[in-house]
Parts: structure tokens; sequence; C-alpha cells
């Protein structure tokens, strides 16, 4: 069951959501980061992704931030704002499970992804 | 000449040997790194084709089994199976679309799995129920007898999960056929379970119980609501329309320009039926604390009030920063609407209000039509664990997983210093839900 009443999250987890969220939408606006973080939230929740936030931040080539080793750097206030914010509910990507930078190489594949929303440099998906 | 030449070459020689050192060292620990992470890659393989034997017999018994205890038995180890399985499918390094079938795969049979657990009562399996478990057994007896074959390419050094090779295609390929031959039919059957198809931040299963109320509003109509929602006097603010939310409840994303219209800083949600505003998010200010918790409160009570929010309760409040979220529902006479949850961002820095989440309040209410609870207060309150000392009851409404509301005596407890929210079914008498209450520096929260 995906979490069903009160999932909780540690602080842990709302530092890794930070760094995640500082990893791939730094610069962009404090709507696009909390909607980056909504994004995991929503991997968490659907029945295809992880069930935790470690599950999904840590997947393996889920986000080049991780990969590239830039999430152990620490994380901006405003990111961690971010955070809270999308931990809290609000959902700036409107249910999007992925988000990608149409001006960066992505695969093909994730074309096919029904766009809901562009949030400065982020397309997001579902 | 010729000794500045000998030692040239003799430094150049120390040169080129101390590199040579350092490269195979360098190469050395390299080797270390990529075998330790092929070890890890090839555990989690093992554990997943471990658990997914396990999941074949744990199906194949349960398909057997003739007694709610039985299933209830057998639908744990399904349940965990599946779980972990997953789990450690999450760790390979497997692309995009045949991770998320499989792994979706794993979770709702063990979503469904959880529902036989919970809810078994006869003897038998309904007609239906074994024919999904027959489904899924199918299934997994297809992905063992694949798992198996890329099990003893790992054992006999074929493939390798790093590097790119053999492992991780095979697995792709057999994830992808899995999806193809049979995934659609447990698709379909669990559609009957609302809560286990859960997928999205606006969670659409919730909101098939009520359409949303309301004429269609134009985008500039919608525009103007979020530009009064927000108190936007001025004309030199841009509000605009900038999409739409398509989904079960079609709506406009609306952004409102900071100063110098250069900068979208708020953005707000607007249904088209209706034009009710679903939730609002504003750039935190920066700054220091200048107000306190109580008067944060109070804020964002008169906010709700501006806007048309009667009855209104506070239920829980948590502090991030310089901004505190306080979650109030709505109270009619004696019961507490726990669905109606509304949740007020405010700046602790000036009061203002930075965030707004009413997406539980727009689907309407059916506190008009509330049942008469069958147990009096004393019936419900002998229900609840002795070892709990009471403090506080009331009435309330609360939603459940699968998308409905139940009427409920919401008893306040302490046990050994910690505190408890235990919800008894006013109709049934049954203890449907426990929470916990955790406060701790200035924050009340409920888990």
């Amino acid at each position: 069951m995906q979490g069903g009443w009160g999932a909780v999250s540690s602080r842990d987890d709302i530092t890794l959501l930070a760094r995640l969220i500082a990893g791939e939408a730094r610069g962009e606006s404090y709507i696009g980061q909390v909607a980056v973080g909504a994004v995991v939230l929503n991997r968490v929740k659907s029945a295809s992704f992880p069930n935790s936030i470690p599950g999904v931040v840590y997947q393996p080539g889920a986000f080049a931030s991780v990969s590239e080793g830039q999430i152990y750097l620490p994380p901006p206030t405003l990111s961690v704002q971010a955070a809270y914010d999308a931990l809290n509910g609000w959902d700036p990507s409107f249910g999007a499970l992925f988000f990608w930078n149409p001006s960066k190489p992505v695969s093909r594949w994730i074309w096919t992804r029904r766009i809901l929303i562009t949030i400065g440099r982020h397309v997001f998906g579902r | 000449m010729r000794r500045s030449y000998t030692a040239l070459m003799v430094v150049l020689a120390g040169a080129l040997l101390l590199t040579g050192v350092w490269g195979y060292s360098q190469h050395r620990t390299l080797k270390m790194v990529a075998i330790n992470t092929e070890n890890n890659y090839q555990r989690s393989f093992y554990e997943m084709v471990n658990h997914t034997e396990n999941l074949e017999v744990a199906l194949a018994k349960s398909l057997a089994s003739s007694s709610p205890k039985g299933h209830s038995w057998t639908g744990t180890d399904i349940w965990r199976q599946a779980y972990a399985a997953g789990e450690n499918l999450a760790q390979l390094p497997v692309s995009q679309v045949p991770l998320m079938r499989t792994a979706k795969f794993y979770n709702q049979m063990g979503d469904f799995a959880f529902v036989l657990t919970t809810q078994s009562k006869s003897n038998q399996l309904s007609p239906e129920d074994r024919k999904t478990l027959e489904g899924m057994h199918q299934e997994v007896v297809f992905l063992n007898a694949e798992l198996k074959k890329i099990g003893s390419g790992l054992s006999s050094g074929r493939f390798r999960w790093m590097g790119g090779s053999g492992a991780t295609q095979r697995l792709d390929k057999t994830a992808m056929k899995l999806a193809v031959s049979g995934f659609n039919t447990v698709e379909n059957r669990l559609v009957k379970y609302p809560s286990l198809t859960y997928d999205g931040a606006f969670s659409d299963h919730m909101l098939v119980t009520r359409p949303i109320q309301g004429r269609t509003v134009s985008p500039d109509e919608a525009a103007a609501i979020a530009r009064s929602f927000l108190g936007i006097s001025g004309s030199d603010t841009k509000v605009s329309v900038v999409g739409k939310v398509l989904g079960t409840v079609p709506a406009y994303q609306i952004q409102a320009m900071g100063s110098k219209n250069t900068v979208p800083v708020t953005h707000v949600e607007v249904t088209q039926a209706g034009g009710h505003v679903t939730w609002m998010l504003k750039r935190p200010p920066g700054g220091n604390v200048h107000i306190s918790t109580m008067e944060a409160q109070q804020k964002a009570m008169t906010f709700l009030e501006q806007r048309g929010f009667r009855d209104m309760v506070i239920t829980g409040y948590q502090k991030m920063g310089n901004e505190l979220v306080v979650a109030l529902a709505r109270q009619k006479g004696r019961v507490l609407y726990y669905p109606s949850t509304v949740k007020v961002k405010v700046g602790l820095g000036n009061g203002e209000i930075t965030g707004y989440d009413a997406r539980g309040s727009i689907i309407g209410n059916n506190l008009d039509q509330l049942p008469q609870p069958k147990l009096t207060v004393e019936e419900a309150r002998r229900k609840v664990s002795p070892a709990l000392k009471i403090t506080t009851e009331k009435l309330a409404v609360i939603p459940t997983e699968a998308g409905k509301e139940l009427l409920a005596y919401e008893f306040k407890g302490t046990y050994k210093g910690l505190v408890f929210l235990v919800y008894i079914n006013a109709l049934t008498g049954e203890e449907e839900r426990i929470l916990q209450v955790v406060e701790r520096k200035g924050e009340v929260l409920t888990m």
C-alpha cells in the first residue's frame, strides 16, 4: 500500500529531497523547484516507481545530478523550503512523473509522455 | 653537455615511472570500485530472484487454500515477497520503460494481496479473485523462467551489469515481454479497488465520489477570480492564464507577476467548473520572524473567513523556516469534517499568506446528510484500548483509503507520555484508525 494514511517523512528524507531539488533545479524559480520535488513524491506514490523518497532519488539512472554526485552538496535554504512545500502537498507539476530540459539531449521515449506544464527550463509530463 | 643529457633522461624516466605507478594504482582502485558496484547489482538481482521464486509458491498456495486464515497468511506472504522483489528491482540499472512496468507489476500484486488479506472473510475465493490469482501465478512462472536464464548467464560470466551489455538488455527484454503478455489482465482487475490505483498528486479516484459544482468559467473570469483571491487591486500587476490542467478536474493555471512584471511570483489554480481556487503558492519572502505562531494562525483564519469559509477550526500546524503551515477543517455543530481540510501557509515576517491548498474542500461535503451515530459516546469509549487515558472526545468525519468517508468518534488519549487519536466507527464500533500526535518545538503534527 502506498503509504496510506499518515506517511511519515523523516528529517533525513527532507534533506535528501532538498538536495535533489537543488541538484536538478538549480537556478529555477521557486515554483519550478517545488514542482521538481513534487515529481519525486508523485513517483513515490506511483506503483511504477520505488516506494520511498530514497528509493526514487537513488534509482540508478533516474536523475543526472545523482549520477554525477552533485547531490552531496549542501542544499540552499530555498530548496529546503521547496522540499517542505512539496511534502505538504503543493504540486505545481500537476501530477507529473517526469521532467526534462528540452534543450538538453534526452531519450526519444520521454517525448511520448503527455506534457502537463512548462516551468522555466523544464517540461513536466506523465 | 652529455652529463645534463643523462640527468634529463634520468629525471624523465623517473617521472614516467611515477606516472606508471600512479596510473596502475588508479586502475586498481577503479577496478575495485567497479567490482563493488557489480557485486551490489548482482546481490540485488539474486535477492529479486529469491523473492520472485517465493512469490510463485505463495501464489500457488493461495490458490490451494480454503480458509480465511489460509488466505490471510498466504496473502501476507505474497505482499511481502512482491514488495521485496520490487525494492531490489529498483536497485538495478534497468532502463525506464521496462523498469516501470515490472515495478508496477510487483506493486499491484502486493496491493491486491494486501486487500485479499484484510478482506477475506469466506472460505473460498470468489471466482474473479481466483482468476486474477491464476493470472498472476502464470505471469510469475514466466518471469521466473526468464530470470533463471539471466541468472545462469551471470554465473557463467556471459552477462555483466556493468559495461552495459548482456544482463541489462536481457532483463529489459524480459520485462517488455512480461508487459505485453498478460499484464493488462492484472491492471483491469485492479480498477475495482480505487485505493490501489491511486497514482497521482490530485488523487483522481478520490474525486470520483463527487463532481465539482458550478458553471464553466472562461479564462478571463478565472484570471479575475485569481486576482481578487490574491487581493491584488492595482492593474499594474499582471495576472494571466498560462495553461490548462488536463485531468479529472479541468482547471486553469494562472501566474501573477512580481514587481516590475518580469518574474512570476505566485501560481494559482482555478477550476473550470465553478471557478474555485484549488491551490496557490508564492515564493517565500526572506527575512526574520516578527510575528508569533498564534498571530500567524489568526492570519490564516482571517484569510479564510474573508474568502467565505465558515466554522473552521485549526487541526494542526507546522513551522518551516520563517513560515507556518496551518491545517484547518470545518466543524459543523459537534462534527469535525476532516475531508474539508484546508492548508494555509503564513509568512512569519509580516503575516502575508504565501500558500493555500483547498483541494479537499472544493469537492463539497455531505454534512447535511450525515447519518446518526448508532453508538453513544460511552459505548464508543469502551471500544478504545483501556491502556489509553482519554482526555477529549468528539465526533468527526474522516476520509478512508478507498476514497469514501465515515463518521467516527475521535478520542484523544495518552499512553506513557505519547498522545494518540483513536477513531471508533460511530455506526459499527470498529476501531478504524489510530494517529499519533507529535508535538515538538512549536509544531503539532499527526502521523
